[in-house]
């Protein structure tokens, strides 16, 4: 996304990027990939993947397509497609998806559960999002 | 017929070589034509909304990103007029975003006529072309009321893009025909090399930013409001020739 070459290429998929520079407060409602380096309090869903990297701290139950964890996440964690649990990763909070990897040293305090995301309903109307 | 407005500064010596240069050119590819030289004592809305009523359909702004903000601001509910750009002076991000070269090579550019229409941003009750930035963390970006977003650190950065140049690498481009303003905030570090870290990215179409204290907002690079603004993609879009097919 960022220091492409081609001025005003659109990016194939839109990203959002919460950097340290910032601390998220609230209901985060997006249509984008996410990135997370900073902090969030509140709730995030998205139709698409989720990054929630080394350094970030969420306290906020999360929603996403595919979720990749290095960070440290107070909430619970559901993905409809798969979540990837490295090994930085410290997570209080229940999982629920239907594909789970989970690095040696990651630490998870909660309950796992495979196979349900159908229920799931990810965010899908255009009103509600708040991040194109 | 064209129309050039030539802002007042460039009444300066220093410029007189520079725009007899441009003059000539325009005459050579056939497309010189009215030239209004704003001054202090006359007023721009005026000069161009009576131009707007004679039927000016080509309106050339001369100048540097100062004067193509003022401008926008008069022409944008207009929706049949071709805006065009002649960078003369400094800032000329905004001719730089366009591809648009500066001074007498800028007039093969209007020759050629590459018109696209493009977003404008809007913060409060004026229009902006480029971003609109805050040098401050003191301040709250809410994109909605269930959603707060609080700058952290000290040498804060705060960008919303309509449209960008692509002089720095930590900035994304934006594409001004997306209906969405792209928000950054950084950090910088160092005074002589810039360093820029922390970097977040918002892809919105309207956010309020509010404050405890009034802060200074910049809009294309110039100073003229404080929080509390609300920035959104105005409804109006504005015809402009650029220096590529860029978009």
């Amino acid at each position: 996304m960022f220091g492409k070459e081609n001025n005003f290429e659109q990016p194939k998929e839109i990203e959002t990027v919460i950097g340290a520079s910032v601390k998220v407060e609230g209901d985060f409602v997006s249509a984008g990939n996410i990135i997370i380096r900073g902090i969030v309090n509140g709730s995030i869903k998205t139709q698409k993947n989720l990054s929630i990297e080394e350094k970030a701290v969420v306290n906020a139950n999360i929603e996403a397509e595919s979720i990749k964890i290095a960070g440290t996440i107070k909430g619970d964690v559901i993905a409809k497609n798969e979540i990837s649990i490295l090994s930085k990763a410290q997570i209080k909070g229940n999982i629920i998806t239907n594909s789970l990897s989970i690095e040696k040293g990651a630490v998870i305090n909660g309950n796992v559960t495979m196979g349900q995301t159908e229920k799931i309903k990810l965010e899908d109307k255009d009103k509600n999002k708040n991040i194109k | 017929m064209y129309y050039y407005i030539y802002d007042s500064y460039l009444s300066e010596k220093k410029y007189q070589k520079e725009l007899a240069k441009l003059e000539i050119r325009l005459t050579d590819l056939g497309i010189n034509g009215k030239i209004i030289r704003l001054s202090l004592l006359k007023s721009l809305k005026d000069m161009v909304l009576d131009e707007i009523r004679r039927g000016a359909k080509n309106i050339i702004i001369v100048g540097n990103d100062n004067t193509v903000n003022k401008v926008i601001n008069f022409v944008a509910q207009f929706n049949d007029i071709v805006l065009g750009i002649i960078p003369i002076g400094r800032p000329n991000n905004i001719a730089k975003s366009l591809a648009i070269p500066v001074g007498e090579a800028a007039c093969d550019v209007l020759s050629a006529r590459r018109v696209k229409k493009i977003d404008l941003g809007r913060v409060n009750e004026q229009y902006f072309i480029s971003n609109v930035s805050i040098k401050s963390p003191d301040v709250v970006l809410k994109p909605d009321n269930n959603l707060q977003i609080k700058p952290q650190g000290k040498n804060i950065n705060i960008n919303i893009f309509n449209l960008n140049t692509k002089d720095n690498n930590s900035i994304p481009l934006s594409n001004p025909q997306d209906g969405i303003l792209e928000t950054l905030i950084e950090e910088i570090d160092g005074v002589w090399r810039k360093k820029h870290k922390n970097i977040s990215f918002f892809p919105l179409s309207k956010l309020q930013i509010i404050s405890k204290q009034p802060q200074s907002v910049l809009i294309d690079g110039q100073s003229s409001l404080n929080t509390p603004v609300n920035i959104n993609v105005a409804k109006e879009k504005i015809k402009i020739i650029t220096g590529k097919d860029l978009f």
